[in-house]
């Protein structure tokens, strides 16, 4: 899915120049459930941002399917991020003055299937909080909403950044259930951002980023299941 | 450091925000403060008028067949000369001075009436394009003013009037050249006798300031002059209580009040009120309410900020009183913009009224005044913003941080999101991404609202120096009118339409007699130049005449008059009902229409002799007969320069009314745009293209605009119809501020046009924006 060759991305802050990344190579196959580790600022979430079309100022090679990002001019990253890519935020960003039901529906607008948005509520638990505001909403119930919204794209990668991050422990469990069954049974790509090294252990790969380098991959052969997770 | 904290707010994240206050209320100081300074120079420029013009009155005695006998007799003249030619020819022909003709008759009439008298005298002639008027020296009455320098005593000396003195940078000394001749400045004066020497002999045409220029010699040189001369008696009352002179003693006579020099001045004061008070309270109303809401949307801002703060252990008063910076940084515009005004004034007073002499009075505000309003507004601000914090300060931490407010779908909410449902999705979304932020869909209608008000306000105010002109052009098709001594016959003058004149009263509702001039036109149907037309239909009404009288919209507004109604007019003999036939297009003046029919049936009494005729011809009479001959054409054209100024004004007013409505809708769209930028880009990194997002978030905001365009028509209506209605019931004309298709088509075409152009702005920048680390670290 993803071939990843040489990626670097540098900010100017005046005369300071700030390498985030440093040559960053990696593929990512479709299904795979990825989980990016390393401390804050190695790095991880502008990777991100450069994988999910967010960032396009970066040197390197990033091709989806092929398709090298770089060569994208803006109309062609739109429909990228619109046909393949979702986001889940640690903050959830939700439109505040909509609904739940709301919510769901601004992600189904982009997909060309339009999923139940109904089913998709019932899916997260939310069915019955549907005609609720954000504001009316736990963390947890925000981030199923975002979750929500992002899977009725019916997207082949969902980059989740931090996205338990803000949650407690039994909360952060459901929302991982949710992302392992989306991952399985929609065989949707998702690529994890997180601090938390016993959540690695529910994925098939995990890439260790340090100072804006890999500093390892490691295969999961048999991810551990939800129940077995230490949180 | 919560100061610092609100200090960066204004400064760092919103400096267009801020920017844009500071623009909107240094117009807005500017404007208020440029239109006080300018009425109170006219009312300087009209005291020193009053205390300039020394005479009480002007006026001419009359001379009888038998004292013109007698005189010509004394002087050997012959009757066959003095019906040739004209009197003061005759007079400068056998040198014959004013004081051996009138002499004996003024000695009378002065011991008679009460007053004293003193001739004025002044010859005029143009020289290259220039209007020159010599005057003759006075010894007790409207005695020139001298600024500098002395009378001229020798032939080359002349004295000069300020504004030339000023224009041609002449002092004492310095050489002057008419018609070839050199002068040596002796004095620079102002004459009294001529406060504005802009005018013709007829007081009618209004000759251009930059090429008037006033002179006087020693009396060897004005006698020597053979030029046009005119003549005057002016006359100061000795005593208590002047009497009236019967007009078979006089030719005619010129009260102060009925000076048309003063008139006029009192005309641009009313005139500069009324503007005053409907701009100024309109401005300040509009922007005001701009300002409080642009003040709320400030502190909502901040309200994550103060929940976290009184979280903390912060006071209410130290959080409220940290926005203080923000108020006291406001004062700054509304300060510069009485800088501004006051050092601009006096460019923009000459500009405002080139038909006044020169130099223009350069009062500046009045210091305290300037302080009270600047501290008033600032106590003002700051009090309101005190207030908001204070009200919203009562919730409790956690509900300030959760921004609650949102999630109320109140009534008005979903009504609108019911009346405006739509199929399409993106319409949907955009309808409630827009309705459902209540605070700044009322702030998109209110900037479309205020243009609205401002450009049909400007519109309303440039179409009125046209209308009175235009009217008066309309409707008065005479080329002369003439002026008759006495009962004459006029049916020798071809093609003349004769007038009655009587002067009448009437009651007006504060108890107050009004003075009022019943017009009875003679209505024979080959000659008639007068033709009225309806203020409201613009039909010819002229017929009406026959059936009562026709009145001015002025004087309909001001006595509450409409068709039909009857008006019961009186003098000291008896009282009258005369009905209402007409309102025609004039806006001023206290004349009452009607037919020579009307009257005669009416009043019961007929028409024997006229007070004057309309003429297609300039009238060939007797001298004596005609007292005064004006031109249609120096009528219109007087009308048309004491208005034309009015032009610049509301241009003026037009431009800076539409760039504080631009800044007013950028404000709003600005507002509108940064609460949702948090949208934009989260849309933005799911897909949506620009121009879904364009469409969702900024043209929907032409909706709220076109319903504030809409409100500020029927507002305007109403506003003209009671405010400008009451205000020309004080002042001495009526201003019409109509609002016609083409001024609302024009006002939302301009406001669209500002929309595009605002909205343009904010599609480019959204197309340019990637700023999704905004988004990812919440700084929003």
């Amino acid at each position: 899915m993803y071939i990843i060759q040489g990626l670097s991305k540098s900010y100017k802050n005046g005369e300071i120049i700030n390498q985030v990344l440093k040559g960053i190579d990696l593929n990512i196959e479709t299904g795979e459930f990825i989980t990016i580790l390393g401390p804050s600022g190695s790095g991880k979430s502008t990777f991100l941002n450069i994988l999910g079309g967010l960032d396009t100022d970066f040197q390197g090679k990033v091709k989806f399917f092929d398709k090298d990002l770089a060569t994208f001019n803006e109309k062609q990253m739109v429909k990228f991020r619109r046909d393949n890519v979702s986001f889940i935020f640690q903050e959830y960003h939700l439109l505040p003055t909509l609904t739940v039901y709301e919510n769901v529906q601004v992600g189904q607008y982009l997909s060309v299937s339009k999923s139940s948005i109904d089913d998709i509520l019932e899916k997260v638990g939310l069915a019955e909080h549907k005609n609720k505001y954000p504001s009316q909403l736990s963390g947890g119930q925000k981030q199923r909403v975002a979750i929500a919204r992002a899977i009725i794209k019916n997207p082949k990668v969902i980059f989740c950044d931090e996205p338990t991050g803000a949650l407690d422990s039994s909360t952060a469990k459901i929302i991982m259930s949710i992302l392992l069954n989306m991952n399985k049974e929609n065989n949707i790509t998702v690529i994890l951002i997180t601090h938390n090294t016993e959540l690695a252990n529910l994925s098939n790969k995990v890439v260790y980023v340090v100072d804006g380098e890999i500093d390892s991959v490691k295969v999961v052969e048999n991810p551990l299941s939800l129940e077995k997770i230490v949180w | 450091m919560l100061i610092k904290h609100c200090l960066k707010y204004l400064f760092k994240s919103n400096k267009f925000l801020f920017f844009s206050i500071n623009i909107m209320i240094l117009i807005t100081s500017f404007m208020a403060f440029t239109l006080l300074i300018t009425n109170n120079n006219l009312e300087t420029v009209n005291e020193n008028n009053q205390a300039l013009k020394q005479e009480d009155f002007q006026f001419l005695p009359k001379l009888s067949k038998n004292d013109i006998n007698i005189f010509a007799s004394q002087h050997q003249i012959s009757l066959e000369e003095i019906e040739e030619k004209n009197f003061n020819q005759i007079l400068f022909d056998h040198q014959i001075s004013y004081r051996d003709i009138y002499g004996d008759k003024i000695s009378g009439l002065q011991k008679n009436y009460g007053f004293i008298s003193e001739i004025q005298q002044s010859k005029f002639f143009e020289v290259n394009g220039n209007n020159f008027r010599v005057v003759k020296n006075n010894e007790k009455i409207n005695k020139f003013f001298f600024v500098k320098g002395e009378m001229a005593v020798e032939d080359n000396e002349i004295v000069i009037d300020i504004n030339t003195a000023k224009k041609k940078d002449l002092n004492i000394g310095s050489s002057f050249i008419i018609k070839e001749k050199e002068y040596i400045v002796s004095g620079i004066a102002s004459f009294p006798g001529l406060i504005n020497p802009n005018m013709s002999d007829t007081g009618l045409k209004i000759y251009k300031p930059a090429t008037s220029v006033i002179v006087s010699f020693n009396d060897k040189q004005y006698n020597a002059l053979n030029e046009k001369e005119k003549i005057y008696y002016a006359g100061v009352w000795t005593s208590q209580k002047p009497q009236e002179i019967p007009s078979a003693e006089v030719e005619y006579l010129l009260e102060k009040n009925d000076n048309t020099e003063i008139n006029i001045l009192d005309l641009k004061i009313s005139m500069n009120k009324m503007i005053i008070g409907v701009t100024v309270t309109l401005l300040l109303s509009i922007v005001g309410i701009m300002l409080a809401m642009v003040l709320i949307k400030m502190i909502q801002d901040n309200l994550k900020t103060y929940g976290v703060l009184k979280g903390m252990g912060y006071k209410n008063y130290e959080l409220i009183f940290s926005f203080s910076p923000t108020a006291l940084l406001l004062i700054l515009p509304v300060s510069l913009g009485i800088l501004l005004s006051s050092l601009m004034n006096n460019t923009i007073f000459g500009v405002m009224n080139n038909d006044l002499l020169a130099p223009y009075p350069n009062k500046s505000m009045d210091m305290f005044f300037s302080v009270s309003v600047v501290s008033i507004f600032t106590i003002g601000v700051l009090a309101f913003s005190f207030l908001i914090i204070f009200l919203f300060l009562r919730k409790n931490s956690i509900n300030l941080i959760r921004e609650t407010s949102q999630a109320k779908n109140n009534l008005i909410k979903r009504v609108l999101l019911k009346l405006f449902a739509r199929k399409k999705f993106l319409s949907n979304l955009r309808n409630k991404f827009i309705f459902r932020n209540l605070f700044v869909f009322c702030l998109v209608i209110f900037s479309g609202f205020a243009l609205g008000v401002q450009i049909l306000m400007s519109m309303g105010m440039s179409g009125f120096p046209d209308q009175m002109a235009n009217s008066f052009e309309k409707q008065y098709k005479y080329e002369y009118k003439s002026i008759l001594n006495d009962k004459v016959n006029i049916t020798d003058v071809k093609d003349a339409q004769g007038y009655f004149v009587r002067n009448l009263k009437i009651d007006s509702k504060n108890n107050n007699s009004d003075d009022i001039s019943l017009i009875a036109l003679d209505s024979n149907e080959k000659n008639q130049y007068i033709h009225f037309y309806d203020y409201e239909t613009n039909k010819n009404i002229t017929d009406q005449l026959s059936n009562g009288v026709i009145i001015n919209k002025w004087f309909a507004n001001k006595h509450n008059l409409k068709v039909g109604d009857k008006l019961t007019v009186y003098d000291n003999q008896k009282n009258n009902d005369v009905t209402i036939a007409g309102i025609n297009l004039d806006l001023q003046g206290n004349e009452l229409y009607t037919s020579q029919t009307y009257y005669e049936d009416n009043f019961l009494e007929k028409v024997n002799f006229y007070s004057g005729f309309y003429s297609k011809d300039m009238p060939i009479m007797d001298k004596g007969e005609i007292r005064q001959t004006i031109v249609q054409k120096e009528q219109y054209e007087a009308i048309k320069l004491n208005f034309e100024n009015y032009k610049i004004i509301s241009g003026a007013m037009l431009l800076l009314g539409m760039i504080l409505g631009g800044i007013l809708l950028s404000i709003s769209i600005y507002i509108a745009i940064k609460t949702g930028e948090k949208n934009i880009l989260l849309l933005k990194s799911m897909g949506y293209t620009n121009s879904e997002i364009n469409k969702v978030s900024i043209i929907g905001y032409v909706y709220p605009l076109l319903i504030g365009i809409a409100i500020s028509i029927p507002y305007f209506i109403l506003l003209s119809k009671l405010l400008f209605g009451e205000l020309s019931k004080s002042a001495n004309f009526f201003l019409p501020m109509q609002t016609s298709l083409v001024n609302i088509l024009t006002v939302t075409g301009i406001s669209l046009l500002f929309f595009a152009l605002v909205a343009i702005v904010y599609m480019m920048k959204i197309k340019k924006s990637t700023s999704f680390q905004k988004l990812l670290a919440e700084q929003l």
